[in-house]
């Protein structure tokens, strides 16, 4: 269904969106990951019906849809985090590299370590310094790195846009950062066991607009060198971080993807009425 | 300047009160009574025991507390002689006990990082009921199945321990005697503490934020790994808590012990030779054929294992709630 008038608001976003339109191919490969008949059960309740998704090597997808509609659901089956729910179940595949992560046999924490996660409200180990939260993974996943762990945390915290302003803390317990900072050093943690794919449910949500800030702007940084998807309630961040866009909705049943393509277009001529009645914040 | 002069008045504070229905100061001034009757039971027993044991304190000075003798003598004028130091008792108490926290803490923390993170559901459940009901068997049931069960295989363990470590002082031996020892007291007395301590470890590792557990395990954590890193460090200061529970009770367990130990009144720190002791086992030993001045000195030492235990337990409550509070 072509949109017929659009309302300023979803206007004003797909020109935001369309400033940041790249070309297909100049994101350097990192990997893709791609969802095929994705269904996801809580006990007995089907939360989520049918989902198919392609995330292109080193593109930003944003999901959008209203409140219950499986967004947190399906992303958390996109690097199994969905199974530590008891009695949670899930069916079809999810393919990472052209491989399904849910083939018997796969070691769910390598598929972790490459496919990291941020999560909504920031979650440092308390009990660890600063330095220690970025170098957690290499210790949790007892893996044995070669290189120098200075550089490699430097380097993700700069990666994370936060090394200026802890780099002289670096021994300071975790807990002292403001909510933005412990976010970024969540973000730094993930990168720091060096993720293909980087998952981010609502990772402002709980932060202020100066700190959403920098994550959007560390958010363009990485999807330089990775793939990322980010769960969003904000029009205006999907807008601006995203080259996709999909969008989810639960119309009483079970939660289904109704629509997806790129972001500019999604929110200027969406295909689905629905969409452009969520776009243009007629609902939701 | 001005502020000085300037009198303010305030007006009176109003009391702030409600009428309360009857039932309710019924109900209240019941919960008042029992709740204070247990406060009136425990210091009316510690008034009784430092009441009674005040004249072994006077007499003794501080040498009941560290001289490790305990003897009452009648001598040849029909005049008792008495000499009482609690020294090797203290000593036993406290070296038993330490025994049961090494091996009992230990293997209830594993025992409840098991419960929470790795048991499935109906094992769990069934497994938390036996623990549980480990608590509720009497203390004589421990100390038979010590005595009779457990003796050999500890007698053989000992020797074995002997055998390769004896060249640390405490595990050497002046003479191979390893029956009835401090360290199979200690055993008995680290099976009865550990459904104290794995049910307040396993409650305070239940309490783990789930979001620090899933941002481990986000980061291709390894269940040892998430444990490691996440529970142990929120755990710790419950499972201390937990640990001077358990504590609590070793100091006071007196049937178990009696019935395993070989009690003897001299202080002993090789804790794989048979003889030892502790406060609580002592006073049933002796109580029963004690004069009337020995009788005076077992109520002091009666006091002291109350101060002691009290101690230890104030000390387990402050740290396991406040664990259990600042749910760090
Ligand atoms: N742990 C759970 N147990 C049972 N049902 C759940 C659980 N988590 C989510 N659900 C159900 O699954 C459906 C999708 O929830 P989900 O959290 O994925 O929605 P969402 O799109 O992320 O919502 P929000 O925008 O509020 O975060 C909802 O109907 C919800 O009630
Ligand atoms: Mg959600």
């Amino acid at each position: 269904m072509m949109s017929t008038e659009n309302s300023p608001q979803t206007n004003s976003l797909a020109g935001v969106a369309a400033a940041r339109v790249r070309e297909p191919g100049s994101a350097p490969l990192g990997s893709g990951l791609e969802a095929r008949g994705v269904h996801a059960w809580f006990g007995s309740h089907l939360a989520l019906e049918n989902v198919s998704l392609d995330f292109a090597a080193g593109t930003v997808t944003a999901l959008i849809g209203p409140s219950g509609c499986g967004k947190s659901t399906f992303i958390r089956t996109l690097n199994r985090m969905h199974e530590f729910i008891p009695s949670a179940a899930m069916a079809g595949e999810v393919l990472l590299d052209g491989k399904d992560i849910y083939a018997s046999g796969t070691d769910v924490t390598r598929i972790r370590l490459q496919i990291g996660m941020v999560f909504q409200k920031p979650n440092p180990f308390p009990s660890m310094t600063i330095g220690e939260n970025v170098l957690a993974g290499l210790k949790l996943a007892q893996i044995k790195y070669d290189g120098n762990k200075d550089d490699l945390m430097e380097e993700t915290l700069v990666r994370a846009g936060l090394w200026n302003e802890v780099k002289d803390r670096l021994g300071a317990h975790a807990g002292g950062l403001s909510g933005g900072q412990q976010q970024r050093l969540c973000i730094a943690r993930s990168l720091a066991v060096n993720p293909k794919v980087l998952l981010m449910d609502e990772p402002c949500s709980a932060l202020d607009p100066g700190s959403t800030l920098r994550i959007e702007d560390t958010i363009s940084q990485l999807s330089k060198t990775m793939t990322i998807v980010i769960v969003t309630h904000n029009m205006q961040q999907a807008a601006r971080v995203s080259d996709y866009t999909a969008f989810f909705l639960a119309d009483g049943g079970p939660g289904q993807m109704i629509e997806v393509g790129p972001t500019n277009e999604m929110f200027s001529r969406p295909k689905d009425e629905r969409t452009e009645n969520y776009v243009s914040g007629r609902f939701g | 300047m001005s502020s000085t002069l300037i009198e303010r008045v305030l007006p009176q504070k109003r009391a702030l009160t409600t009428k309360p229905r009857p039932s309710d100061v019924a109900f209240r001034s019941v919960l008042n009574v029992m709740s204070y009757s247990s406060l009136l039971i425990l210091a009316a027993i510690g008034g009784f025991l430092a009441f009674r044991g005040f004249g072994a304190f006077k007499e003794n000075g501080l040498g009941f507390i560290t001289h490790a003798e305990w003897s009452s003598l009648v001598g040849d004028n029909g005049k008792e002689i008495s000499s009482f130091g609690l020294g090797a008792m203290i000593t036993g108490t406290l070296i038993i006990s330490t025994i049961a926290l090494v091996i009992g803490v230990p293997l209830s923390v594993l025992t409840a990082l098991y419960l929470t993170f790795y048991a499935p559901e109906r094992l769990r459940r069934l497994l938390v009921t036996v623990v549980d009901l480990m608590a509720s068997f009497p203390s004589i049931l421990y100390g038979i199945w010590g005595f009779i069960v457990l003796s050999p295989m500890a007698t053989y363990w000992a020797k074995l321990i002997f055998k390769y470590l004896g060249w640390i002082p405490f595990l050497s031996v002046p003479t191979p005697a390893f029956d009835r020892s401090p360290f199979l007291a200690g055993i008995v007395l680290s099976i009865m503490i550990i459904p104290i301590v794995t049910s307040v470890s396993r409650e305070i590792f239940a309490q783990t934020p789930l979001e620090r557990i899933q941002a481990a395990y986000a980061l291709g954590a390894t269940r040892w790994g998430m444990i490691r890193a996440v529970a142990l460090p929120f755990g710790a200061s419950g499972v201390v808590g937990g640990a001077m529970l358990g504590l609590g009770r070793a100091l006071g367990e007196t049937v178990a012990v009696y019935s395993v130990l070989n009690i003897v009144f001299k202080i002993n720190w090789h804790v794989l030779y048979g003889y030892g002791g502790n406060i609580a086992s002592m006073i049933v030993q002796k109580f029963g054929e004690a004069s009337f001045t020995e009788k005076k000195a077992l109520l002091a030492a009666g006091f002291v294992l109350f101060v002691m235990t009290l101690l230890v337990n104030m000390v387990a409550n402050t740290v396991v709630s406040r664990a259990v509070k600042s749910g760090k």
